[in-house]
């Protein structure tokens, strides 16, 4: 029965539904008019209205007749109108100021891609001052500002900038990537800012890397605290799972600070008398750089120090570099006539070789093999400055000083003269024919 | 308005002054007007919301013209946050649900290139450049960095140019195009980007650094000016980095050139050489580089500072590198290490054959005696340097090896010098104790031509080894002396070896060294007496081949003539007649010789090998042989006609008369056959005919009585016409 009411009711209402307006607020007023309609019979009411008119009147009468008060009328009244239509408005205003500042943002990021780093910031202070309601699409759009602020910030090296920034960033809710920016930033910051405790950068950045394993920056920040506090193992440790996480493009340079760090750490056990030590690193860094050298002059460096100079030999024989020939020649230094002249050769198959080998002799004070030594390497390397150098050592320890003068001339001579049609462009380093 | 009014009023201000005032007054009036200001108010307020409205749907439009935003956003977070991988998925779904969001592309390409993918990476931005018209200069700059990853320097350096113009405010990017332009060689126009990039470095000392680094650049410029040849260039590149950097270590070898330019190259070269001795620089030298004291336990000598003391450079923008490093410091290129001086690592081919060379040893002076086999020049210069060394595996080379080997080693001694010349006997007695089947000569052909070669200066060695000789070194030093020419020298031979050992060796002598002896022997020496007209003298060639060159050949034709006529000479002598200058020779000898020689003459004229000239010259020999000549030649008709019968039969017409009665004899003459067949066997053969022919061609009285006799006598009838014949021929030539 009562459905049938009902459908009754929706039935007789319904051409006056169709007629109402769609508003709800005109439609508000419309159903308010029949009782305005009715109050107005009521006299005291009515009479109460028409003084509060009065009133108003009085009061903007004034007003209407100078031009400030009119100008004072025009603001108010403009005002009045919208602050009624925002308030009317509210849930599209709301929702439009949202997608004005993702707009805003997303303007931001485009200067921000496009290296246009002072209009990023501005744009980014904005967002970043934004109070309103979230966008739906993004809401942390505030705190994605504040993040680009604070990166921006560190570039210009403004840590201080940097890290207010940061503060002012909401965690809760933040997605992980997000998270992951703020704690790197945060990181770098507190590093850079320099008065923050080691232990407490290092507790951060450990919480951190639980959280993001293999994040570079935060490696790199624990990496970074090993080395102040002289952790070198911990730090290499670091540096390992930086070179293994790195981007394609940074992990040659990141390679060469960890064969770097492994070498240094190598040399500092070396000075300390830590051989074992020194040994083990020899061998690590053989396995982190197996084409480089440093691994193979350590591991000779490590003889050396143990009094085995003849494996230091063969060991930086092995090394296909100058830097082995300098071993060598230093080696031969310490230990004249430790190594037969043919077993250096067998070890040591370069033809740089024979200039440690011509030296030696005339140390030694053979002066014929010495000679003929450096004949032989002369005619193999030919006149390079480093052959002529050693040359005229050689020349010198012979007692023949002329020779060796006229020699170091020659060498400087043909370095000044102009290279003829046929000899090589790159004579600056390998001067010519002495 | 105000200002309007008061410029009014300045341009006249008589008149313009009220003008001014009175239009003030009437705007003020119209501003006054009631609704005036209030409707301009309004106005404002309505434009003012409108402009409002406007940016806030420019606004709203590009967030809602996004799609995928958050994913864009976030991708953008996580590139920067390095997290490339995450980033480059996040940025690709993007992009899948909106193609036209640049920015998100732009990162893509940005991430991808990170990612070392550097293909995809310019695809990206080629698609921003092209696809979507997208003129920016940081798609256009990261373009030029994914083209540089892939090796492409001179194509990255123009597309960076591009995007500079647009950006010439951006640090990063001219910092990337003096990197592309350093990679690609182009010093000049790197400088270029480098300048642009100075005045944008904030730190002064950043701005140092760059300052060093374009005085690099400077410099660099100007090695490569004045390697072309360019020193007025040179010397402005250098004023230019001297301007960056006076310090700069690339400097002082440019300054060095540019002075060695001014005041020559040995003057300057001296001056830098004795700074770096003395330590301090002086005088001109205040200006060259300072010394460069430590030194190194194998020196990269850096001679005065000129050089940098680096043994890598970077092998595409030629900077220094402490070490084999895997990226370039400067230009940023990958594996960029360069040995400066590659010579030292190179592999040693054969370590034992160096320490060999080193040593001396037998192994390397054998390894040079091959390679001097081979015609290796450094082998002789080197064989020569090592001296006593390698007299004993040159000895045995020069046993075992030919002609050429020898003179090679021949050259390599007299190089050696004559005082060596005891320890080459000395090695040739050790080899000979060690030679049980040798090959070839034997050592003593190499000392025998060594001594040769000499000449002269060995004289003095020679003579004192001859005092201690061994029986073995005689041969030798007979050659010696005989290839000497001096008889005065050789007496010391002779007064030294017996004669039968010199007689034995001057008959095996070479034929130069016999014949350079036999020209000194003057007419009526000795030797002439004791030693070639001796019966086991047997070198009557060398006799002859030395009248050819001797002053009075008449003493060799003399000596030939008494020994008379040897086989060996009287072939020597025909083997002469062919040689004009010395046929007159040989020709003498031959008729010298008398009829012993006439029958060989005969044989050689009947050679069909020999040369005309040769023939004729025979001939004659053969005409003055005369009646003796004639024998052979009659006897030298065969049994059949042939060709060389009208040649001998000429022979005979200019022998003449004195032919007729060998030749009568000769026909009469029957040989053993026709004896004892009684006349069975034909009398009629060629030798008859043609004796007849010869005695009708010569036609003389007697040769007309011989052949009338002979008619007369003569049995057979064939032989009888040709007689006839043969009559009348000579009649005719008579007639």
């Amino acid at each position: 029965m009562a459905k049938l009411g009902k459908l009754a009711a929706r039935g007789l209402l319904a051409p006056f539904k169709a007629l109402l307006p769609k508003s709800p607020w005109l439609r508000v007023l419309l159903y308010a008019l029949p009782i305005l309609v009715v109050l107005a019979f009521f006299g005291p009411a009515l009479e109460v209205v028409l003084r509060l008119m009065e009133f108003v009147l009085q009061i903007l009468q004034p007003m209407l007749e100078t031009t400030v008060g009119r100008i004072l009328l025009v603001v108010a009244l403009l005002a009045l109108t919208a602050a009624i239509l925002c308030w009317l408005l509210r849930a599209r205003v709301r929702e439009m100021r949202a997608e004005a500042i993702l707009g805003r943002h997303l303007f931001a990021t485009a200067a921000l891609v496009g290296m246009n780093r002072g209009r990023s910031r501005e744009q980014f202070q904005r967002v970043a001052r934004y109070r309103g309601p979230t966008p739906a699409r993004f809401p942390h759009v505030v705190q994605d500002a504040q993040l680009k602020l604070a990166r921006l910030a560190l570039e210009a090296g403004d840590v201080d900038d940097a890290l207010g920034w940061l503060a002012r960033v909401v965690e809760p809710g933040l997605p992980k990537e997000l998270q992951r920016s703020m704690l790197q930033l945060r990181l770098e910051a507190l590093r850079r800012q320099g008065q923050v405790l080691p232990a407490t950068l290092r507790r951060e950045a450990e919480s951190a890397l639980q959280r993001f394993r293999g994040d570079v920056v935060v490696l790199g920040v624990l990496r970074d605290l090993s080395e102040s506090e002289g952790n070198v193992d911990e730090a290499i440790s670091w540096q390992e799972q930086i070179v293994a996480s790195a981007a394609p493009s940074d992990r040659p340079i990141e390679q060469q600070r960890a064969v770097d760090m492994l070498s240094d750490a190598g040399q500092a056990a070396l000075e300390a008398g830590d051989y074992d030590r020194a040994r083990k690193l020899a061998n690590k860094l053989q396995k982190a750089d197996p084409t480089g050298e440093v691994g193979l002059l350590l591991s000779g460096d490590v003889c050396r120090a143990t009094n085995t100079p003849r494996k230091a030999a063969q060991l930086y024989g092995k090394v296909r570099s100058p830097a082995g020939l300098d071993r060598i020649a230093e080696l031969l230094s310490d230990y004249p006539g430790v190594v037969e002249i043919r077993e250096l050769l067998a070890w040591c198959p370069m033809q740089g070789i024979l200039l440690v080998v011509a030296r030696e002799l005339a140390r030694a004070g053979d002066m014929d093999r010495a000679k003929r030594a450096a004949r032989v390497a002369a005619e193999a390397l030919g006149p390079t400055p480093t052959t002529c150098a050693v040359l005229a050592e050689v020349l010198e320890l012979l007692g023949e000083q002329e020779k060796a003068t006229l020699l170091r001339e020659e060498t400087v001579a043909q370095q000044l003269m102009r290279p003829t049609a046929h000899a090589t462009s790159k004579d600056d380093g390998a001067g010519g024919g002495t | 308005m105000t200002l309007a009014l008061s410029l009014v009023g300045r341009q006249d201000p008589e008149t313009g002054g009220e003008t001014a005032a009175s239009l003030w007054d009437h705007l003020v009036d119209v501003a006054l007007a009631p609704g005036v200001v209030e409707l301009a108010l309004v106005l404002a307020t309505v434009a003012g919301c409108i402009g409002t409205w406007w940016r806030l749907v420019s606004l709203v439009r590009n967030a809602r013209d996004r799609a995928a935003l958050g994913d864009y956003l976030l991708g953008v977070e996580q590139a920067l946050q390095g997290d490339l991988a995450g980033a480059e998925k996040r940025l690709a779904s993007v992009l899948e649900q909106d193609p036209e969001n640049h920015y998100a592309r732009l990162m893509l390409g940005k991430v991808l290139g990170d990612l070392g993918e550097t293909e995809r990476a310019h695809q990206q931005h080629l698609y921003l450049q092209k696809a979507f018209a997208v003129e920016s200069g940081e798609n256009e700059l990261l373009m030029a960095r994914s083209l540089l990853a892939a090796g492409l320097p001179a194509e990255s350096a123009e597309v960076a140019e591009q995007a500079m113009e647009r950006m010439p405010g951006n640090a990063n990017g001219w910092g990337f195009l003096y990197r592309a332009r350093l990679q690609q060689g182009e010093h000049k126009a790197a400088a270029r980007a480098g300048r642009r990039l100075l005045p944008l470095l904030k730190s002064a000392e950043e701005r140092r650094l760059w300052r060093s680094e374009l005085a690099r650049n400077y410099a660099e410029q100007g090695a490569l000016a004045w390697r072309s040849g360019d020193v007025a260039s040179a010397a402005t590149a250098a004023k230019a980095a001297e301007a960056l950097d006076d310090q700069h270590s690339s400097l002082p070898l440019l300054r060095a050139r540019l002075t060695g330019s001014q005041h020559g190259v040995p003057a300057t070269a001296r001056q830098l050489a004795n700074v770096a001795r003395a330590g301090s620089p002086s005088g001109d030298a205040s200006r060259l580089p300072k010394p460069v004291t430590a030194r190194p336990p194998l020196r990269m000598e850096t001679f005065a500072g000129l050089l940098e003391p680096a043994r890598w450079v970077c092998r595409a923008c030629g900077a220094p590198l402490d070490r084999e490093l895997l990226q370039c410091r400067r230009c940023g290129v990958s594996s960029p290490a360069e040995l400066v001086e590659p010579a030292l690592t190179r592999s040693l081919e054969s370590p034992a054959e160096a320490m060999d060379r080193i040593d001396v040893n037998a192994a390397h002076v054998g390894r040079l005696v091959d390679a001097l086999r081979h015609g290796e020049a450094s082998a002789r210069d080197e064989l020569v340097a090592l001296g006593r060394a390698a007299i004993p595996a040159l000895i045995d080379a020069g046993a075992k090896g030919d002609e050429v080997v020898r003179d090679m080693i021949v050259e390599v001694c007299h190089a050696m010098g004559a005082e060596l010349l005891p320890a080459w006997f000395q090695a040739r007695d050790q080899h000979s104790q060690r030679r049980f089947w040798g090959r070839g000569d034997g050592p003593d052909s190499v000392l025998s031509a060594a001594l040769q070669r000499f000449g002269r200066d060995a004289l003095p060695h020679v003579q004192e080894m001859m005092r201690s000789a061994a029986s073995d070194h005689r041969t030798v030093f007979i050659d010696f002396f005989l290839g000497m020419g001096d008889l005065d020298a050789f007496q010391v031979v002779l007064e030294r070896f017996p004669p039968i050992d010199i007689l034995h060796r001057i008959n095996r002598a070479p034929a130069p060294l016999l014949e350079t002896f036999l020209h000194a022997i003057p007419r009526g020496h000795f030797l002439v007496e004791s030693m070639l007209l001796e019966p086991t003298f047997y070198r009557d060639e060398a006799l002859l081949a030395a009248a050819r060159r001797a002053q009075d050949p008449e003493v060799f034709v003399e000596v030939m003539l008494r020994r008379g006529a040897t086989r060996t000479l009287v072939g020597a002598a025909i083997d002469a007649i062919a040689d004009d200058d010395m046929a007159p020779i040989a020709a003498r000898l031959l008729e010298g010789l008398g009829d012993a020689v006439l029958e060989h003459c005969l044989a050689a004229y009947a050679r069909p090998d020999v040369s005309d000239d040769a023939r004729s010259r025979l001939a004659r020999v053969l005409v003055r042989g005369g009646a003796a000549a004639a024998a052979h030649i009659s006897d030298s008709f065969g049994p059949e006609p042939s060709r060389s019968d009208d040649e001998l039969r000429a022979l005979l017409v200019v022998i003449g008369d004195q032919a007729v009665g060998t030749l009568v004899t000769s026909y009469e003459r029957s040989g053993w056959l026709e004896k004892v067949s009684a006349g069975l066997v034909s009398r009629y053969n060629n030798r008859r005919l043609q004796i007849s022919l010869a005695l009708g061609e010569l036609g003389t009285a007697p040769a007309i009585a011989a052949l009338r006799s002979l008619r007369r006598d003569e049995k057979d009838d064939n032989l009888r016409i040709h007689l006839d014949r043969a009559l009348h021929l000579a009649k005719d030539r008579r007639g």
